[in-house]
């Protein structure tokens, strides 16, 4: 039996839910909205867990995307209330029962995290054979200005996976170089080409091809989208990093430079593929859905 | 030079860095990330760094030591309330990165989830004690209902190889379990009992036993037995 856990409303799960239910498939959807189901998990020497009648014992594979109870407004706006402490409790138990489970879990919060450090995971991106732009992270102004006079075309991004628009360093952010005293701040050697996201499902590239005058095409309003077949050792290095990262389902953001090379940004451990899906495909989807259905522990 | 990284709440790792000054040691604190002067140019740690409010070149650091799980946004006071949050998540990010691309040891290596070590909950370690034979204090959760960390534990320090407190059985399983989370340091309290049984972990073990501390400062100096 698969497990989903998170809100319905979310376009991802909603979509592995409704293919699942399509296909007939057994599985359970774990709804973060309030009530917080009843629940019991055992740890130590033997692991152990139920959730209202369901015994996890059941469970072969999970497709996971909570959201913090605080950001749903059910809970109330009392985020020290007892209702979101009572959610948050449950959230971190399934997410420890999770961690050790001899499941396939898509995928696991432990190496979800490692794009909580942008710079930390271009080390394995760079270790798989792709080029990752020039970086600089620093609370000196001069060694900013430094960098950007190397450099040229400079943009700047949040070093955390706390979500940011990327922007390119305009008049207005040389005049205040001098913030970057204040906390750590990442530039980066500007990158001109094609961007690419690749989904990693399994052993599996489905790649998407990104056409925007944007320097953040996801905030561009511009974006035109075309499923792309990529080159088979451009296929074989995303697999490779994807798996070394841990990952069993990974978002892979690519770009190809006029000359050929090809640069990765970062790995996303969650991805919202929904958006990559073109209105008359459910690719992702069904090949995300046998993943869970036959896929094996990853780790 | 030994750099520890600590928060400067944490007394027993200020007074460790004072007491080593000479050697030299120096402090690196949630506010040194508010300080001009640090450059890092990816995939290198350097040029150079901020400790205590004073420029150091990267160059001249043997070996760190690791005290802070993350850094809080209740560790900076000097940043404007609103924007401590994001702060605290990008200095930790930051340190991540900084202490995995140190190419002198580091004890312990971050992982992804926590800048001390694996970020694993108690129920995740006494799970995977267990898998390595080590007897354990089951627990239990139910809605509503955490259990209460002991309080009445002995605690067993691991320094690399050795392990300081507790009785031979103790130590064999702490140093097992610290080979298995792949940490140099770490602390591990058991129950006791008709058997002891594992019910309590840090990976910020105690400074207090001079035993201790003079096996970290061997295993820091790389002249570890």
């Amino acid at each position: 039996m698969i497990l989903l856990w998170g809100i319905d409303e979310d376009p991802p799960l909603h979509a592995v839910r409704k293919l699942l239910e399509l296909r007939g498939l057994a599985h359970v959807f774990i709804d973060q909205r309030p009530p917080t189901p009843p629940h019991a998990f055992g740890f130590g020497r033997r692991l152990s867990g139920r959730i209202g009648t369901l015994d996890l014992s059941q469970i072969s594979a999970a497709y996971v995307r909570p959201v913090d109870a605080a950001s749903l407004q059910e809970y109330g706006a009392d985020e020290s209330g007892p209702a979101i402490a009572i959610a948050r409790e449950f959230a971190a138990t399934l997410t420890t029962w999770l961690e050790l489970a001899p499941i396939l879990v898509v995928n696991r919060f432990s190496v979800q995290a490692s794009n909580t450090s942008k710079l930390f995971q271009a080390r394995t991106i760079l270790a798989h054979g792709f080029s990752v732009p020039a970086s600089l992270a620093t609370t000196d102004p001069a060694a900013a200005r430094a960098f950007i006079q190397r450099h040229g075309d400079v943009i700047y991004k949040s070093l955390s996976s706390v979500r940011s628009i990327v922007r390119r360093l305009g008049v207005d952010e040389l005049e205040r170089l001098g913030d970057v005293r204040g906390c750590p701040t990442l530039f980066q050697a500007h990158v001109k080409g094609t961007d690419y996201r690749v989904h990693v499902v399994g052993d599996r590239c489905i790649a998407t091809m990104i056409s925007s005058e944007g320097d953040d095409y996801r905030y561009a309003g511009d974006a035109e989208m075309q499923r792309v077949q990529l080159p088979d050792e451009v296929e074989r290095r995303c697999v490779a990093l994807s798996q070394a990262l841990g990952l069993p389902f990974s978002g892979v953001d690519l770009r190809r430079d006029p000359s050929g090379t090809w640069f990765c940004f970062e790995v996303n451990p969650s991805p919202g593929f929904s958006a990559f899906e073109p209105t008359d495909s459910i690719e992702i989807t069904t090949a995300l859905i046998e993943l869970l259905r036959t896929g094996t522990r990853v780790r | 030079m030994i750099v520890v990284v600590a928060s400067e709440r944490d007394a027993e790792a200020t007074g460790l860095a004072r007491a080593w000054s000479a050697s030299p040691a120096v402090i690196v604190t949630p506010a040194d990330l508010s300080s001009t002067g640090w450059a890092v140019a990816f995939p290198d740690a350097g040029p150079t760094f901020v400790a205590s409010g004073e420029l150091h070149s990267v160059a001249e650091i043997s070996a760190v030591l690791v005290r802070l799980p993350c850094v809080a946004p209740s560790d900076l006071t000097r940043v404007e309330l609103e924007d401590r949050e994001y702060a605290a998540a990008e200095m930790t990010a930051f340190l991540a990165y900084w202490l995995r691309a140190l190419p002198c040891r580091v004890f312990n290596r971050p992982s992804p989830t926590m800048l001390l070590g694996p970020g694993w909950t108690l129920a995740e370690w006494l799970t995977r004690a267990a898998a390595l034979g080590i007897a354990v204090a089951d627990i239990a959760v139910t809605r509503g209902c955490r259990p209460a960390l002991r309080a009445d534990v002995r605690w067993v320090d691991v320094v690399g190889e050795r392990a300081f407190g507790g009785d031979a059985t103790m130590r064999a399983w702490s140093i097992a379990l610290a080979r298995m989370a792949d940490v140099q340091l770490l602390g591990v309290g058991f129950a006791d009992g008709d058997q002891a049984r594992l019910a309590a972990i840090t990976l910020r073990p105690s400074l207090e036993n001079p035993d201790v501390v003079l096996a970290l400062r061997q295993l820091l100096e790389g002249s570890a037995t």
